[in-house]
């Protein structure tokens, strides 16, 4: 395990090393004067850029913020302007500058990185392997930059960037039983975290369950008669995002339950359509069908809840 | 080198001293003397923001329209919002938001503050739920611990023999309210160091639905909700150039004011039945995680690390209520109830060359369930002295690892490829163990700029270790010996992915996906054994004229599954396979959005959505395997939603706004449809329908903007 440990601490080290001996090619430099130079030209911009002096990157009273005193406005993340600024010889293209967004110029990783320079200690504890950073979603893919207000920040706006490219998400919200994301009052950051997660489907809290307890602590427990598959994943039986049937259930019981529970009786024998309201009017299909009985489905802490019915 | 030089670059290369984070920061710094700004409009001082009030009316009642809207009854309504925010000198700041505060979805927010400095929030939120409005039931004492019958209650052995139900009905609603009041602050110590601390307390009133039964009866029933929840994240984060790490604390603190709920009940048998109500319980837990970047190969370091308990303490109910049974004594008055939880995560991302990207992630977390147990001397359903059982303690421990390559060949060309296995370790079940293995590969081609396509498919597998029978009380509670449970059970799941992107031009994009799984539980004789799930989905955006814009939406979902049975009323289980349980669900989206800015010299603005959603399960359950079997009626739902918004803005002040909304739902649903009261001989229940709306919503409003005389 030692001998382990000390090749990663090697490893490490090694890389640490080539860090801190790189040496930085001759870089571009800045323009002569600053945001004046480049509001001289994109005041009017399509789309339009002067919104940001109304939200935070635009603060001069925020040491941090690229407007702060002291910073590189906005150079800060569009990188040194010098030659895109000067005077550009006729027929030249006009040097490019750090762009953002998956359709601009600028590598996406080269984007983030920028991005990342301030927001390190928002975002950048589990950004790097996550997820979106594997699929090259820039920064700038979902946020705006130079709006007065960041439409992620609003719940009622954020699922659109999301839906962008999980479509099929869009469509769940929709469905008979479902979390009121369409609403507008759910947004998709209250149980997944975009910017990167040690958790399983970037979710926010350690496990599916501590997701779901948020909002749902009173099924947390530990009760003295837990349903097994409750106590430790509640998508065995819920499709988070909505579901065709009611309380979000994948199925439709009895047949959700009987696909678990085999006993001799009722468990185990089929109920088909004859136990319908016409018919034999079966509580074992109507109304709270399984759960008429088996109350306690997430768990019962009375003593004689052993069979979930106290 | 000499040795200073080197053990500079070794505490470096330690601490971190290359960095990408601030690439721009290795030229020279510009003359900030030049960099005046004086283009830039920084706000002054005073208000800016708008805020609106607007008069809403609501054609129908409808429980299900007005669930989480607050909507829900006919007549008017007087709605307001606002989203303001004061500048102070010197940075400081106070802003307020609040919306639909007319309604029993109102949410406001103050915020106040210095940015890089300290600002503080408090909020208020609240979450109407309107679960049905189309029941009924003969108890009185809805929403307490103790659901009472009127005198005149005749009871029966069947509903048929509920003489007095007719007469003894009344009307009620089902559902609650959620309020959640939060204070959060952020205090920003340095650069690098801040700290973070949010509180919220969660209270959840209202009516719920629950059930109570004996042996062979059962009764809807409403259940008291008077939950609080407190919860508190706080944090400390220090970020370094191109590292951070976060110190953090969570906690949930849940109180319930009812233990238990008493019923009479409605048919001969025992007078009274209790059910428990969840117990208070609180979880804590401590976090740690970080990163590092390295800018050699564009190299970083993952890893977390939490450890928490959940705990709850709750006194105990008897066994049972009814005085018929010889009450046993309890063997803990109270259940200590307790588990740990352990959670950590370390991944490593590198990125090589520029084609080629390569990362590893190891998953661990586990729950270890030390409550105690303790033989219990159960009384079934209040009804009759069971055997004892001892409660098991169930705990998991779950590991996942996984390898992933990216390579780049070309601008058009880039392919991936992983591998990843999951470990389940499980205490008290089925199956103690198992391991799915998974491998998949992704081709992205992109032979235009205008175009992309991506190819993915992935196959997993499952494999359970051996497949246990676990304690049951008695023969008769045992399962069926070939029955494999989904989730514990060898599975194969083959999956693929398509996505097409196509942006043709300035003017519009279409977007085009398609995505199919398949789970074979091909060792299951009984039990799910196979689901099948397909979503097509495309959506579309053109700006047709001008500045009117379409967009179009439009999905199509299928979800098969098919499950073995085996019944027998032979004590115990051990019938052969015997019957078929067959689902087939689809749901069908279409969505078409104009939007029509900038109308008649930039002021007005139109906005039309429609939207459709319908859904389908088809469920059949064959007596035989083979046979055709009797098919349910189809459960149908749809719902049809049209909006218009229109926003005049009279000058730059003001706005009127005027809008329409229609939304209509109706759904065909066999466990609610026919089912009254006393349908079912053996259930007494709310007679619930199916909540089908046609509600019409019209809107007149208008808007103020704060804005400054010169810019009127």
């Amino acid at each position: 395990m030692l001998s382990r440990m000390s090749v990663v601490i090697f490893a490490l080290l090694l890389l640490g090393l080539a860090d801190a001996v790189a040496v930085a090619d001759e870089e571009p430099s800045f323009s002569r004067r600053g945001a004046d130079s480049c509001i001289g030209c994109h005041r009017n911009w399509d789309p339009p850029i002067m919104g940001l002096f109304q939200n935070p990157h635009g603060n001069p009273h925020d040491a941090r913020s690229p407007f702060g005193e002291q910073q590189l406005q906005c150079e800060a993340c569009h990188g040194p302007g010098g030659a895109h600024a000067g005077r550009v010889p006729r027929g030249e293209p006009r040097p490019a500058i750090i762009n953002f967004g998956s359709e601009a110029g600028t590598p996406i990783p080269e984007q983030n990185a920028m991005c990342l320079a301030c927001h390190e200690g928002h975002v950048g504890e589990q950004w790097g392997g996550s997820i979106h950073d594997l699929n090259d979603v820039a920064c700038a893919d979902c946020h705006n930059s130079h709006t007065p207000t960041d439409p992620m920040l609003d719940a009622r706006t954020q699922s659109e960037a999301c839906y962008a490219c999980h479509a099929e998400v869009k469509s769940d919200f929709l469905k008979p039983s479902a979390h009121p994301v369409r609403q507008g009052e759910l947004a998709c950051t209250d149980c997944h975290d975009p910017h990167g997660s040690a958790n399983e489907a970037l979710l926010s809290r350690t496990t599916i369950n501590d997701t779901c307890y948020d909002c749902h602590a009173e099924k947390r427990g530990p009760l003295v008669w837990e349903h097994a598959p409750v106590a430790e994943d509640c998508t065995i039986c819920h499709d988070a995002h909505g579901a065709v049937h009611p309380s979000m259930l994948a199925r439709r019981a009895p047949l959700l339950c009987q696909s678990c529970h085999t006993a001799s009786g009722h468990p185990s024998v089929p109920h088909d359509s004859s136990g319908l309201a016409d018919g034999t009017a079966s509580a074992y299909l109507l109304a709270g069908n399984c759960l008429s009985c088996h109350t306690q489905v997430h768990g019962s802490n009375h003593p004689s809840g052993k069979a979930l019915m106290r | 080198m000499n040795e200073n030089r080197i053990l500079k670059i070794m505490v470096a290369s330690l601490l971190g001293a290359g960095t990408v984070a601030s690439p721009v920061l290795a030229q020279e710094l510009p003359d900030f003397e030049q960099w005046s700004c004086r283009f830039c409009p920084f706000p002054e001082q005073g208000v800016e923001g708008n805020v609106d009030a607007e008069a809403l009316h609501v054609s129908d009642d409808s429980a299900r329209f007005g669930d989480y809207t607050g909507l829900d009854e006919e007549g008017a309504y007087l709605n307001a919002g606002a989203d303001m925010l004061y500048r102070a000198g010197e940075g400081y700041a106070v802003g307020f938001e609040a919306r639909n505060l007319g309604l029993d979805s109102r949410e406001l927010a103050l915020r106040a503050g210095r940015q890089g400095s300290w600002i503080v929030d408090l909020s208020w939120d609240e979450l109407p739920r309107r679960l049905d409005d189309s029941v009924q039931t003969p108890y009185s004492g809805l929403g307490t611990s103790r659901l009472a019958l009127p005198s005149s209650w005749i009871r029966g052995n069947f509903t048929s023999g509920f003489t007095a139900l007719e007469t003894t009905l009344r009307d009620f609603e089902l559902g609650w309210d959620r309020e959640t009041l939060g204070l959060g602050i952020e205090f920003v110590q340095s650069e690098r160091l801040r700290y973070e601390i949010d509180w919220n307390q969660q209270t959840k009133e209202g009516r719920g639905l629950t059930w109570g039964s004996f042996l062979g009866t059962a009764a809807d029933l409403v259940k008291p909700l008077d939950y609080q929840t407190d919860q508190v994240d706080a944090a400390l984060v220090y970020a370094g150039a191109n590292w951070n790490v976060r110190l953090g604390y969570f906690g949930s603190f849940f109180s319930n004011n009812d233990t238990s709920l008493t019923w009479d009940n409605p048919f001969n048998g025992p007078d009274l039945g209790r059910l428990a109500m969840a117990p208070d319980n609180r979880y804590q837990q401590v976090q740690l995680a970080g990163a590092y970047r390295f800018t050699t190969w564009d190299t970083t370091l993952n890893a977390s690390y939490a450890q928490g308990r959940m705990e709850q303490s709750d006194a105990l109910l008897q066994y049972t209520i009814n005085p018929a049974i010889a009450a046993q004594a309890l063997p803990v008055e109270s259940f200590e109830g307790e588990a740990d939880t352990m959670a950590m995560n370390l991944r490593l991302t590198t990125r090589p060359t520029d084609r080629l990207r390569l990362s590893t992630e190891y998953r661990y977390n586990e729950r270890d369930n030390t409550s105690g147990q303790y033989d219990w001397a159960i009384v079934q359903a209040d009804s009759f002295q069971s055997v004892s059982f001892v409660n098991p303690a169930y705990s998991f421990e779950n590991r996942d690892i996984s390898l992933q390559g990216d390579y780049r060949f070309s601008r058009i060309l880039d392919a991936a490829a992983g591998w990843g296995q999951k470990v389940r370790e499980r205490d008290f079940q089925n199956v103690e163990r198992t391991e799915e293995d998974s491998y998949w590969g992704r081709i992205r081609v992109r032979p235009f700029t205008a175009m992309s396509l991506s190819l993915q498919a992935a196959n997993a597998s499952r494999d359970a270790s051996e497949y246990l029978q676990v304690p049951s009380i008695g023969p008769g509670a045992a399962q069926n010996p070939l029955l494999r449970k989904y989730n514990l059970t060898d599975r194969e799941r083959d999956s693929f992915q398509v996505q097409a992107d196509l942006v043709p031009g300035d003017r519009g994009s279409v977007s085009l996906r398609y995505e199919r799984a398949q789970d074979d539980y091909e060792d299951s004789p009984v039990g799910l054994v196979a689901t099948d799930y397909d979503q097509l989905s495309a959506d579309a955006s053109l700006q047709l004229w001008r500045e009117i814009v379409a967009t179009v939406f439009y999905s199509r979902e299928n979800y098969d599954s098919d499950m073995i049975g085996a019944g027998s009323f032979a004590v115990p289980n051990t019938a052969q396979p015997n019957w078929e349980g067959r689902t087939r669900d689809r749901h069908d989206v279409q969505g078409l959005a104009l939007t029509w800015p900038g109308l008649r010299e930039g002021k007005l603005d139109l906005r039309a959505d429609w939207t459709r959603a319908d859904t389908t399960g088809d469920i059949t359950v064959a007596n035989m395997l083979g046979a055709a079997g009797t098919p349910f009626p189809t459960l149908r739902s749809k719902l049809t939603g049209v909006e218009l918004m229109a926003d005049y803005h009279l000058n730059p002040r003001w706005s009127l706004n005027l809008g329409y909304r229609w939304e209509k739902f109706s759904a065909d649903d066999w466990a609610k449809d026919g089912v009254g009261e006393a349908t079912i001989d053996n259930v007494l229940t709310f007679g619930a329908e199916t909540l089908d709306y046609d509600v019409n919503v019209f809107l007149l409003g208008f808007r103020y903007n704060f804005i400054k005389e010169e810019e009127e």
